[in-house]
C-alpha cells in the first residue's frame, strides 16, 4: 500500500482538475471491478464479493488536494492566485509550485518581500495570502499567457520519502491514503459485495460524495480520510487531537457531523476484538465527506475511520506506516460487521 | 556557453553551487567544491577563518582582488524536546516567514530529513496569526522519538532548507542559495575569461566565509591580501510586485554598480565607463551609508583598499525561492572581466 500511496501523492490533482487521478485509479482497478464514471466525475465501483451483502456498504474516499488556482495575469507578467481547498498562508509563502497539468509543465514560485526592505512593525509578519502572487520567470503578460491562463492549477512541488522512525512524508497524504486503501480492497477478494466511490471536490466543500452517495444509494458508508494531528512540539494532552503512531481514527464528532453512535461504539468493540490500534480525536474539529453523505436521501448511517496527519494541507504531511494499516484494517472490520448486520 | 574547466554551463554551474551545503561558520563543503574548482585555475589555499584564497600571477603590478561569499543563511539546532522534536535558530538572516511547513534537511550524524512545524491552526487564538514569527517557538520534525533524535542529532548541528533549484521561464532560475553563489559563479566564470590573457596583473578570489552573520571572513582575508583594487560581488534586491521601484534594481540590466561613500568613486566611474566602453548594459543603486555588503569588511582593511560593489538582481532574497536570471550572471562575468583586462592593457601600455 505505501507504494500504491506514494504513487497517487505524486499525481497532482485539486478540486475540479481530478482527472490524472481518476485515470490513474481506472488502471489500476480495470478489470478487477465494475465502474462508471458520474457526471461531476466521481468513479463508482462495485465489486462483487464471496458472497452477497445483506447490506449496502459504501467505501467513499476523495481524490482531489488542496492547490492554487491563477485568478489574474499582472501587466509585468505575475500570477495572481487563490487556494483551492484551505491552506494557511504561511505553508505558502517561500514555496516552490508546478503548473503540471499544462501543455509545458513549468515551475513558479512564491516569493515576499524582502526582510530587509519589510518595515519594522512588519517584520516576521507573514502576508495574507491574497496579497501574494506565483513568479514564473514571465517578464511581461504576454509571455506568461504563453504559458499560463486564468483558471489553470498549481501545486506544491513535493516529493514522497519515508522518513524517521517509520513515518512518510509527502503531499496530499489527504486524501490520497484513502485512494490506495481502496485500490487495495479492490485488488484483493472481498468476503463480501462492496461499493467503492473515489470522489472529487471534498475540498472545497464536500461535493461530489453528496452526488457519489445519492447514486450509490448504500446503507452504510465508511469514508476513508486523513486528520488533523497537532502533537507537535509544545502541544500536550487533548490539544494533540490525535497522534500518529497511535492507530486509526474513529471520532464521535467533527465539524461536519455527528457519527452514529452506535457504529461509532461498535468501531472501538472491533478494534478490541480484533487487536487493532485505534484512538478517536480529542478536539472536535475539522470536516470530510461525511458531513455531506449521513445527510444524503433520507440518511445514510455513517463512519469514518482516518489517518492522523501532520503538517495537513501543506506541502509536507506526515503519517505513520503502520497507521495505514491499522486504518485498513479498521475499514475492512467495519465493512464485514455492516455488510452482514 | 559551456566553461573550459568545469564542463558547464553558467546555469549549471550556478545551479550545482547553490546544492552544496555551507551554512555560516561551518562552509567546509562548499570550500572543497570551490578549490576543486579555481585549483583548475589558480593556487589556492583555505585560510584560518575558512577563506577560499585563489591566487594567480603573484607579483603582478596591478593586483586586483574578486571576493564573493560562500556561505547561505540557515538554522541551528538549540535543543530536542521531550518528543524528539528539534529546537532552532537562525544562522544568518534566514527569511523565517518562510519557515512553517518547509521540508529541512538536517546535518547530524548523516543526512536526516525534515520539516518545520509550528502551532497547528485549531490552537492559534484570535489575533494570533497577526503575530510575527518566531523562530525560537518552532521545531523540526525528524520523525524520531527524543532518545533516537539525541543519537542522530547533536547541538550545534545545521539545518538548512530543502528544497532544490527550478528553470523558470526564459534565462530565469529559482533555487535557495543564490546569494552569493551566483556571485561565485560570476567571479569563476571571469576568472576563465581573463586568466590566461594575465601578464601584469595579479589577480587574487577570495571566497569568503560568514558574511551572513556580519563578514568575518572577507575581513580577515583582505588582512592578508595586498589590493590595489577589491570587487565585491554580492546580490541586490530585484524588482518585483511588492517592493517599492525606488528600492530595486531590475532582472536582465546587468550588474549594479554601488554607489556608496564607503566604495571608492572613482574605482565606480571607472566600472561604469569600461562596461559602455564594452557595451556591456550595468545598472545603479544607491546606498547612503554602510552597503551591508562584504565591500564593508574590505574596503578599510589594513591601509584601505578602492573596493568596488557589483550587485546581480535577486527576488526573495533570504528565502528558498531567490529569483535571478543567468543573464545578469553573464553580465556580471562580462564587467569584471572588461575591467581586469583594462588593467592588463594599461600596464602594457
Amino acid at each position: 500500500m505505501l507504494e500504491t500511496l506514494k504513487e497517487l501523492c505524486m499525481i497532482d490533482g485539486t478540486s475540479g482538475r481530478e482527472e490524472d487521478v481518476r485515470n490513474y485509479i481506472i488502471g489500476r482497478i480495470e478489470g478487477k471491478c465494475e465502474y462508471k464514471v458520474d457526471p461531476m466525475g466521481n468513479i463508482l465501483a462495485f465489486k462483487k464479493g464471496k458472497k452477497t451483502a445483506k447490506n449496502k456498504v459504501m467505501f467513499s474516499a476523495h481524490m482531489d488536494e488542496v492547490g492554487f488556482i491563477v485568478t489574474y495575469i499582472t501587466s509585468e507578467g505575475f500570477l495572481k492566485f487563490d487556494t483551492v481547498g484551505g491552506i494557511d498562508s504561511k505553508v505558502i509563502v517561500g514555496r516552490k509550485v508546478v503548473f503540471s497539468q499544462n501543455k509545458n509543465k513549468i515551475f513558479g514560485v512564491i516569493g515576499l518581500k524582502p526582510v530587509h526592505l519589510t518595515a519594522a512593525s512588519e517584520q516576521g509578519k507573514v502576508p495574507p495570502y491574497d496579497s501574494l502572487y506565483i513568479d514564473i520567470g514571465a517578464p511581461s503578460k504576454e509571455e506568461a499567457e504563453e504559458y499560463v491562463c486564468v483558471g489553470d492549477s498549481a501545486y506544491f512541488v513535493s516529493s514522497a520519502i519515508e522518513f524517521g522512525e517509520n513515518k512518510i512524508l509527502s503531499k496530499a497524504i489527504d486524501d490520497r491514503f484513502g485512494c490506495a486503501v481502496m485500490i487495495k480492497m479492490i485488488e484483493s477478494e472481498l468476503p463480501y459485495d462492496a461499493n467503492f466511490a473515489f470522489v472529487v471536490q471534498e475540498e472545497i466543500g464536500l461535493r461530489g460524495a453528496s452526488a457519489a452517495a445519492f447514486t450509490i444509494d448504500p446503507d452504510y458508508a465508511i469514508v476513508l480520510e486523513a486528520t488533523t494531528a497537532a502533537d507537535v512540539a509544545g502541544v500536550s494532552g487533548a490539544d494533540c487531537v490525535c497522534i500518529p503512531g497511535e492507530g486509526a481514527v474513529v471520532s464521535f464528532m467533527d465539524r461536519s457531523t455527528i457519527y452514529d453512535r452506535e457504529m461509532f461504539k461498535r468501531a472501538f468493540e472491533l478494534a478490541r476484538e480484533k487487536n487493532i490500534p485505534c484512538q478517536t480525536k480529542t478536539l472536535i474539529a475539522g470536516g470530510n465527506d461525511a458531513g455531506a453523505i449521513h445527510k444524503t436521501r433520507g440518511g445514510i448511517k455513517t463512519i469514518t475511520v482516518s489517518l492522523p496527519c501532520r503538517y495537513i494541507h501543506s506541502a509536507c504531511c506526515v503519517a505513520d506506516i503502520d497507521d495505514m494499516k491499522s486504518c485498513a484494517d479498521m475499514a475492512h472490520a467495519l465493512y464485514e460487521e455492516y455488510a452482514n448486520a | 556557453m559551456v566553461l573550459r574547466v568545469t564542463n558547464m554551463t553558467e546555469k549549471e554551474l550556478c545551479l550545482s553551487l547553490c546544492e552544496v551545503y555551507g551554512t555560516p561558520g561551518d562552509e567546509i563543503e562548499i570550500a572543497k567544491k570551490a578549490q576543486d574548482i579555481l585549483s583548475q585555475y589558480m593556487k589556492t589555499e583555505i585560510d584560518t577563518l575558512g577563506n577560499v584564497i585563489a591566487k594567480f600571477n603573484e607579483g603582478g603590478k596591478t593586483k586586483i582582488v574578486l571576493e564573493a561569499h560562500m556561505d547561505r543563511v540557515g538554522l541551528v539546532v538549540r535543543g530536542i524536546d521531550e518528543k524528539g522534536f528539534l529546537l532552532i535558530d537562525k544562522v544568518g538572516g534566514t527569511d523565517t516567514r518562510t519557515l512553517v511547513g518547509a521540508n529541512v534537511v538536517v546535518f547530524g550524524s548523516e543526512k536526516l530529513p525534515g520539516v518545520i512545524c509550528s502551532t497547528p491552526p485549531h490552537l492559534m487564538k484570535k489575533g494570533d496569526e497577526d503575530l510575527p514569527i518566531d523562530v525560537t517557538k518552532l521545531a523540526i520534525d525528524i520523525g524520531y522519538s527524543k532518545e533516537k533524535a539525541e543519537q542522530l542529532v547533536k547541538i550545534g548541528d545545521r539545518a538548512i532548507i530543502d528544497s532544490k533549484g527550478v528553470n523558470l521561464l526564459g534565462d530565469r532560475i529559482s533555487s535557495p542559495a543564490l546569494d552569493d553563489r551566483c556571485g561565485m559563479a560570476s567571479v569563476i566564470i571571469a576568472v576563465e575569461n581573463v586568466i590566461k590573457k594575465l601578464k601584469n596583473v595579479e589577480l587574487t578570489v577570495v571566497f569568503s566565509t560568514q558574511e551572513e552573520v556580519g563578514g568575518s571572513g572577507a575581513k580577515t582575508a583582505a588582512f592578508n591580501i595586498d589590493a590595489d583594487y577589491a570587487i565585491c560581488v554580492d546580490v541586490g534586491f530585484a524588482s518585483d510586485l511588492l517592493c517599492d521601484r525606488t528600492q530595486t534594481i531590475d532582472l536582465e540590466k546587468g550588474a549594479s554598480i554601488g554607489i556608496s561613500p564607503v566604495l571608492d568613486r572613482t574605482f565606480m566611474l571607472e566600472l561604469k565607463e569600461v562596461a559602455k566602453k564594452n557595451g556591456i548594459p550595468f545598472q545603479h543603486d544607491v546606498m547612503s551609508a554602510q552597503t551591508g555588503t562584504n565591500a564593508d569588511n574590505i574596503c578599510n582593511s589594513k591601509g584601505g583598499v578602492k573596493t568596488a560593489l557589483l550587485s546581480i538582481p535577486l527576488r526573495n532574497m533570504h528565502t528558498p525561492v531567490e529569483v535571478i536570471s543567468i543573464r545578469d550572471i553573464k553580465l556580471t562575468s562580462d564587467l569584471i572581466s572588461a575591467f581586469i583586462l583594462e588593467k592588463e592593457e594599461q600596464q602594457n601600455a
